[in-house]
C-alpha cells in the first residue's frame, strides 16, 4: 500500500475514531441523564413542591394523600408523592388506577381556591435536578387562579383516587401541570445537557486529537522516520567507505522501494570500486615492475605518480623525490620542459646527471579525449633508465681503448722512425733485396700506426671529443695536394691519377675543417687507389646549387650490392679485405662520412659495379659550417 | 744544414729511449747537433748548461714532467727564452686536447704529435729554428 495512502487512512481512522466516540460517548451521557430523569425515587419526588400551574401539557405534579380509613372524608394523614403513570396528549385517559371525572379542590383549607406554590419554589425543586415526569395533560381551565400566577396560564387540574387490590380507596390527588417549568427546566437540563454534552464532546475530541497527534507521531516514526533513518544510516555507511552495507526495510510502499534502490546502487558501487580498484592495482603493479624509473607529472611539472625505481633512482639514501629541475639541469629548466609538453612534443636527454648517477630520460606528453576534452595534455610521463654502469663501462671502455691504442702508438713510432732511418743509409739503398724486407717493414708498421691512428679517431669521434677548427679552406689547393701525396702511389701500381677542376671552381673557398676535410679526400682517394689493379682514378669538382662535390671514379674491382650494405660500416672492408691484405683498417670511410656528417655534409657511394669501378661522392654544404 | 753557422743544438728530453734514439738519429743525419735527457730534472740541467736552440720534449715523464720543466726553465732567465716544442703522445687519451692546452699555457711554441714521420718532424724543427 502507498504510503501517503496509509497516511491519509490512520489520519482519517483516527479522526474517525475520536469522532465516534466522542459522539456515542455523549449521547450516551445524554441517555443517562434521560434514564436518570425517569428514574426518581418516591423520595425524591416527594420533596417536590405542589401546586404549579403551566398551560401546556408535558408533565403534571399531583399530590396524593392518603386517606385515613377512619375518614373517609377527612383530611389527609399523609401525602405522599408518587407517580402513577403517563397521561395522554389529550388528558383524556391517564393510566391511573382510577380517575374521578369531576374534580374538588384540593384540601388546604381553601374552599374554592387552590393554594398555589409560588414559582420560585417549584424551581428551586426543579433546579435541585429532581423530577422529570413525561405526562401530557389537560387541565381545566381555572382563571380564577390567574391572579396568583404571573403569567397567564390556565391550570388544569385532574382530581384522583387510588385504590389498593382490596379495592378501597387508599387514597386521593390532585394533578397539576407544570409545564412551563419543565420546560423551562427541561431547556436549562438540555442546555445543561447541550453544555455537558458540548463540553464533553470537545474534551473527547480534544483527545482524541491528541491520540492522533500520538498516534501520527508514532505512525510517522515508525512507518516513515525509522525507515528513513535506517535509509540516512547505510548512506552514511556508504559515505565511510563501508560498501558492503546492505539495508532491509520490509515495507511495500515508496520507502521500502527506496530502501531497494539504496541496495542496488550500493552492490552497483561496491562492484565498480572493487573493479577500479582492480584496475589500479594491476595498473601500480605493472608501474612498479617496470625495469625503469617512471614518474607522472602534471602540467605545472608536479609528480602525480612515482615507482619505487625511480624514488630508489633519484636517492638511495633516503628515498625521498627531489625536484625535477635537479634532474634536467642544466639542459632544459622546468618551465621550458613545461611549454614543449603542453605543445604535445616529446622531449630526450642522452645523459643527465644527478649527482654521480646518468640517466637517460625520455619525456613524453600524456593526452586524453573525453567528454569535453579533446586530445587535451594533462601531464607527462617520465621514464628513467639508469645508465650510470653503462656509462662507466662506456667510460672504462673509452679509457682503455684510448689507453690501448695510445700505448701502441709508441713502439710503432720507433718501428717506423728506424725503418725510415735504415732506408736513408746508403747500404740499404745500395742492397735491393735489403731495401725491399726494409721497405716492406715500414709499410707494415705504417699501416699498423694507420689503424691505430683511425681506431682513436673512432673513439674520438664517437665520444664527441673532436673539435673542428673551421677556416675558409680552398678546396682546389686541398685536394691538389692530396693528388700530390698520393700520386707516387698510383705511379707504382701504373694507374693514372687524374684531377679534373673547373677554372670557376679553381678559386672556391668556403668554411670547413682544413685537416679533418684532407683526411676524407685522403681516405677517399687512397681507397680509389688500393681498389684499382688497372686502368686510373679521376677526382672531379662539381659545383650545385647549395653544395659542393668531390667525385672520386676509379676503374677498380667494384663493390657487389652485399658489401655495399656494409660499406660504411665499422670493420667491413668487403671482399678487398681478403684480396687486398696490405690495406685498410675497416674504418676509413666510416670515419670518413663521420666527419663530413660533423661538417654537415655526407659521404656516398654514387654507383658501382663489380669489375667495372666505383664512384664516391663527398659532398659538403656550400655555406660551409657554423663554428662550435 | 747551414755552412755559414755552426749547426744548431737540439735537446732532446723524453723518458722513452728507443723513440728518442731514432729522432737523434734522425736529426744528427740532416746536420744538427743533439743532445739528450730522460728527465725535466736532467733536461734542465743540460738546457742551462749548454744553450740549445730547440729543446724537443716530451710531456710525460717521471722525476719530472715535460710541463713542469718548461715552468721553471722559464723560471730561470738564463734559460727562459730557449724555444720548447713539446713532444705529446696525447698524456690523457680521452681528453686530447689536454696537452695541447697545457703546452699554450707554460709557453711551449708548438706541439708535434708523437706518430709523426721524421722527414715531417725535420721540416718543423727547421721551420721552429727559422723563426
Amino acid at each position: 500500500m502507498r504510503l501517503s495512502l496509509k497516511v491519509i487512512l490512520v489520519i482519517a481512522a483516527v479522526l474517525l475514531v475520536s469522532f465516534a466516540s466522542s459522539v456515542s460517548s455523549s449521547l450516551i451521557a445524554l441517555k443517562e441523564n434521560q434514564d436518570k430523569s425517569i428514574n426518581l425515587s418516591k423520595q425524591e419526588f416527594l420533596n417536590l413542591s405542589q401546586g404549579l400551574f403551566h398551560n401546556s401539557s408535558n408533565l403534571f405534579f399531583y399530590t396524593l394523600n392518603t386517606i385515613d380509613a377512619e375518614a373517609p372524608t377527612g383530611t389527609a394523614s399523609e401525602t405522599i408523592l408518587s407517580y402513577i403513570g403517563d397521561i395522554d396528549p389529550n388528558g383524556d385517559n391517564i393510566n391511573v388506577i382510577n380517575l374521578s371525572d369531576h374534580t374538588f379542590l384540593p384540601n388546604y383549607g381553601h374552599a374554592g381556591g387552590v393554594t398555589l406554590l409560588d414559582p420560585t419554589t417549584v424551581n428551586n425543586a426543579f433546579s435541585q435536578n429532581k423530577v422529570n415526569l413525561t405526562a401530557d395533560f389537560e387541565f381545566n381551565n381555572f382563571s380564577q387562579f390567574a391572579s396568583d400566577t404571573t403569567e397567564n396560564i390556565t391550570p388544569t387540574i385532574i382530581h384522583f383516587h387510588v385504590y389498593n387490590n382490596a379495592g378501597l380507596a387508599v387514597g386521593y390527588g390532585d394533578a397539576f401541570t407544570a409545564e412551563k417549568v419543565r420546560v423551562e427546566y427541561l431547556q436549562e437540563q438540555s442546555n445543561n445537557l447541550f453544555s455537558s454534552f458540548l463540553l464533553l464532546f470537545l474534551v473527547i475530541f480534544a483527545g482524541a486529537l491528541v491520540l492522533t497527534t500520538v498516534v501520527i507521531f508514532f505512525f510517522t516514526r515508525y512507518v516513515i522516520i525509522k525507515p528513513l533513518n535506517k535509509i540516512n544510516f547505510g548512506l552514511e555507511q556508504i559515505k565511510a567507505n563501508k560498501l558492503a552495507t546492505r539495508i532491509t526495510v520490509d515495507k511495500k510502499d515508496e520507502i521500502g522501494e527506496m530502501a531497494d534502490s539504496f541496495n542496488t546502487m550500493a552492490s552497483h558501487l561496491e562492484s565498480y570500486t572493487n573493479k577500479i580498484e582492480e584496475a589500479r592495482a594491476r595498473l601500480f603493479a605493472s608501474i612498479s615492475n617496470l625495469p625503469l624509473g617512471f614518474l607522472l607529472l602534471d602540467t605545472t611539472g608536479g609528480i602525480l605518480l612515482s615507482n619505487k625505481i625511480a624514488q630508489t633512482l633519484f636517492s638511495e639514501k633516503d628515498q625521498t623525490l627531489p625536484s625535477l629541475s635537479a634532474l634536467f639541469t642544466p639542459n632544459i629548466d622546468i618551465s621550458a620542459f613545461n611549454s614543449l609538453i603542453r605543445e604535445k612534443k616529446s622531449y630526450e636527454l642522452q645523459e643527465a646527471t644527478m649527482g654521480d648517477r646518468s640517466f637517460h630520460v625520455m619525456a613524453t606528453p600524456v593526452t586524453i579525449s573525453g567528454p569535453g576534452k579533446n586530445d587535451e595534455v594533462i601531464g607527462s610521463v617520465i621514464l628513467l633508465e639508469d645508465i650510470t654502469e653503462e656509462k662507466r663501462l662506456e667510460q672504462s671502455k673509452d679509457a682503455f681503448l684510448a689507453i690501448a691504442a695510445h700505448e701502441m702508438r709508441t713502439p710503432l713510432t720507433v718501428i717506423r722512425g728506424n725503418t725510415e732511418l735504415l732506408l736513408d743509409d746508403p747500404s740499404v739503398k745500395n742492397d735491393a733485396e735489403f731495401k725491399d724486407q726494409i721497405e716492406s717493414v715500414l709499410r707494415a708498421s705504417v699501416r699498423l700506426l694507420g689503424i691505430v691512428n683511425d681506431f682513436l679517431d673512432v673513439q674520438n669521434l664517437e665520444g664527441n671529443r673532436v673539435p673542428l677548427k673551421i677556416e675558409p679552406v680552398n678546396i682546389a689547393t686541398l685536394v691538389t695536394g692530396v693528388v700530390n701525396d698520393l700520386s707516387e702511389l698510383a705511379k707504382e701500381k701504373q694507374l693514372t691519377l687524374v684531377l679534373d677542376i673547373p677554372p670557376d671552381l679553381s678559386t672556391l673557398s668556403f668554411n670547413a675543417d682544413k685537416f679533418r676535410l684532407q683526411q676524407i679526400i685522403t681516405n677517399l682517394t687512397a681507397n680509389a687507389v688500393n681498389y684499382t689493379e688497372k686502368g686510373g682514378v679521376t677526382i672531379s669538382l662539381k659545383k650545385e646549387e647549395k653544395t659542393v662535390k668531390i667525385l672520386f671514379e676509379d676503374t677498380g674491382i667494384g663493390i657487389s650490392p652485399d658489401e655495399q650494405v656494409r660499406l660504411f660500416k665499422k670493420f667491413e672492408t668487403g671482399r678487398a679485405f681478403m684480396r687486398s691484405k696490405e690495406y685498410g683498417s675497416g674504418l676509413g670511410l666510416y670515419i670518413s662520412r663521420f666527419l663530413a656528417h660533423l661538417m654537415g655534409g655526407d659521404v656516398t657511394l654514387e654507383k658501382s659495379e663489380v669489375g667495372k669501378g666505383s664512384v664516391f661522392c663527398l659532398t659538403l654544404p656550400l655555406e660551409g659550417i657554423a663554428k662550435q | 744544414m747551414s755552412i755559414d753557422t755552426k749547426p744548431a743544438l737540439i735537446l732532446l728530453v723524453d723518458d722513452e729511449k728507443d723513440v728518442m734514439a731514432v729522432y737523434k738519429m734522425k736529426l744528427e743525419r740532416v746536420g744538427f747537433r743533439v743532445i739528450t735527457a730522460p728527465d725535466g730534472v736532467q733536461a734542465i740541467q743540460l738546457a742551462t748548461e749548454q744553450h740549445p736552440d730547440l729543446i724537443l720534449m716530451d710531456m710525460k715523464m717521471p722525476v719530472m714532467d715535460g710541463t713542469t720543466a718548461q715552468a721553471k726553465l722559464k723560471e730561470n732567465p738564463a734559460t727562459k727564452d730557449i724555444k720548447v716544442v713539446f713532444l705529446t703522445a696525447f698524456s690523457d687519451p680521452t681528453n686530447p686536447d689536454l696537452d695541447i692546452k697545457m703546452a699554450k699555457d707554460v709557453g711551449a711554441i708548438d706541439f708535434i704529435k708523437k706518430g709523426i714521420n721524421l722527414d715531417e718532424l725535420i721540416a718543423k724543427v727547421r721551420s721552429y729554428l727559422e723563426k
